[in-house]
């Protein structure tokens, strides 16, 4: 066969053998542009990434201390409260490989109940992080759920980083831990361990909260920054998948040809959405506190990842076994809680809602994708730009993508056959 | 001759768990988090410090092998990445039969292998069903081996929920479903 213009491959040796570091390491417009084309996604996640790579090229400096974001956010609040306020008590939180996350006192007058003290968290990205997500959507998903879930109250967003060093949320310090006193914690919540007697009430909650989720009326909350995808169609399969895709051009500093077959597949099998509902995105043990006392969940964090899309999305995330651990008898507890065929029946009972093992399937696939993208691809990228608060923490995470990828290529294999 | 950068790694890790950590005010606990993971990295390098060279030499073995494998389908798709990957398995082979290689130059032909099959794989998507599940199957076939020596490297982690089934280091960059009889191991 000659070689000619029409060949189909010239385009992906161009874009894949020939893209390298230095284009990734300092993007130029031409090359965010065409990404941008080739993987359409809703608009927030493309705003995000775009502003994610614009920033790229520019001089790393040091992770901000206490100083300078106590600065800030006496800027900030100068201008957004009307009254007198004292900060104090400044200092950081652990945990989290993807956000900064510092604690204080705020002495105000709180419309709510007049002068107080509240214990308050600014949650801010690093200069990069290893997931480029909106702060918008994140104070718009809070405040949508206040009176429905627990979760924290949410003050005031800095969506563009205008008083902060990047964007920032503020939100109420929420009470509970994590896990349980006794036992290992690791950084990322994944991995916790609760005992027989905490099990069955948290996994109650956990059960009936997911399902207030995904039967939440989004309709009537102010979430403007969501793109809700059409029903009857793939789209929001699709949304995924391309963010997933763009990450992965983004940001790898190396190819994995399983990934690629992986992609096509995802592609090719994408499934049509019946209903689309609120998903949290990283809906597990690790974010959610609880009060150890009496087992109830007092606040659910980390809606970074939330969307409006395929409740199979966050069932298939919960059911990873990575976020999970096996009982005496073998079986599978989802986040630590409850057997998994369990939890599907009572997740359709509290919800009302079906579960369709063959999205389940296709969406168990897609999320080790994302997180392969991420281990993988991302904690490499922004590791070595150095620009993360927790560079050495993402260089640990890449061990973590072997064993999602061994998984992918299992259920592939086993989709062949 | 004594091996100083093994040492230097393991009293490396042993200065941040007995000394620096210790030392760290607990009101900074991302310092906390972030030493520990130091010293946890500094000894699992140390472990493998013996293996760097047979890992380097096995991924480009292994891309070798599948380069190799594809090409009849790759021409179909399409001959200019096929051209590419006939010249980059050539040189691969070169570099597996010289005695010495540098590991820069085998990582940079297996960058450029991996990149040529990940571009054959991308191709493929929109060809006739046979040629692409044909590249895919060898891909996904081939791959077990790729992720076996790699979980066997990261195993210290303690990521891997199966454990068992991962090979022990010193046979993890030996195995091999496909050996290319033009390369003499």
């Amino acid at each position: 066969m000659s070689t000619t213009t029409a060949d189909p491959g010239v385009f992906h040796l161009e874009s894949v053998v020939n893209i390298g570091h230095d284009l990734r390491d300092n993007p130029s417009a031409d090359f965010l542009t065409q990404l941008r084309e080739r993987f359409p996604t809703e608009r927030e996640f493309d705003a995000m990434l775009t502003r994610k790579m614009q920033r790229r090229p520019q001089p790393r400096r040091l992770v901000s201390g206490l100083d300078e974001l106590t600065a800030s956010l006496n800027a900030f609040l100068q201008d957004h409260l009307p009254g007198s306020f004292s900060v104090s008590n400044v200092h950081w939180l652990a945990g989290g490989a993807s956000k900064i996350q510092v604690a204080f006192a705020l002495e105000w007058d709180d419309p709510q109940v007049g002068r107080t003290v509240t214990e308050m968290v600014v949650r801010m990205e690093p200069q990069e992080s290893l997931n480029a997500t909106s702060r918008m959507r994140e104070f718009q998903l809070l405040r949508a759920f206040e009176g429905t879930l627990p979760v924290p109250r949410v003050f005031w967003v800095d969506a563009d980083g205008h008083w902060f060093p990047e964007p920032a949320l503020i939100y109420a310090y929420a009470t509970g831990v994590s896990a349980p006193s006794e036992g290992e914690r690791q950084t990322t919540g994944v991995g916790n361990k609760f005992g027989a007697a905490l099990r069955p009430i948290l996994a109650q909650q956990f059960i009936e909260h997911l399902a207030a989720i995904h039967t939440f009326d989004y309709r009537k909350a102010d979430l403007d920054s969501f793109d809700i995808p059409e029903s009857g169609t793939p789209q929001t399969a699709l949304w995924q998948l391309n963010r997933a895709r763009r990450v992965w051009d983004e940001d790898r500093g190396e190819d994995l040809p399983l990934l690629e077959v992986a992609a096509n597949w995802l592609d090719r099998n994408a499934p049509l959405l019946d209903q689309p509902s609120i998903v949290h995105g990283d809906y597990r043990s690790g974010n959610f506190l609880f009060d150890e006392p009496t087992g109830q969940i007092t606040a659910w964090l980390d809606w970074e990842r939330g969307h409006i899309g395929d409740r199979h999305r966050d069932l298939a995330w919960i059911t990873l076994p990575q976020f999970g651990q096996y009982a005496d008898d073998g079986r599978l507890l989802v986040s630590g809680l409850v057997p998994l065929d369990e939890f599907l029946e009572a997740y359709e009972r509290a919800s009302g809602l079906s579960v369709d093992k063959k999205r389940l399937h296709y969406y168990k696939i897609l999320n080790s994708f994302q997180l392969i993208v991420s281990s993988m691809g991302s904690a490499y990228r922004v590791s070595r730009i150095g620009k993360s608060h927790q560079d050495v923490l993402l260089t640990s995470l890449e061990g973590s993508a072997y064993i999602m990828a061994e998984e992918i290529r299992a259920a592939l294999v086993e989709e062949e056959n | 001759m004594a091996d100083h950068n093994k040492n230097a790694l393991l009293a490396a890790a042993r200065a941040l768990d007995e000394v620096i950590i210790p030392a760290i005010d607990l009101k900074d606990p991302l310092a906390h988090e972030q030493a520990r993971i130091i010293s946890k990295y500094l000894k699992l390098l140390e472990s493998r410090f013996d293996y760097v060279y047979d890992r380097v030499r096995f991924e480009l073995m292994h891309y070798c092998n599948l380069g190799a494998q594809v090409q009849g389908e790759a021409d179909r798709v399409s001959p200019t990445i096929a051209g590419e990957l006939k010249a980059t398995v050539k040189e691969a082979r070169l570099l597996l039969a010289r005695a010495g290689s540098s590991m820069p130059a085998m990582d940079a032909s297996t960058k450029r292998l991996s990149a040529l099959l990940a571009a054959v794989v991308r191709t493929c998507a929109d060809a006739d069903e046979g040629i692409r599940s044909a590249i895919e199957h060898a891909v996904l076939d081939a791959s077990k081996e790729l992720l076996d020596a790699q979980r066997s490297w990261f195993l210290p982690q303690g990521w891997d929920r199966a454990p068992e089934a991962v090979p022990h280091l010193d046979s993890a960059f030996t195995i091999g479903l496909h050996t290319d009889p033009a390369v003499r191991v």
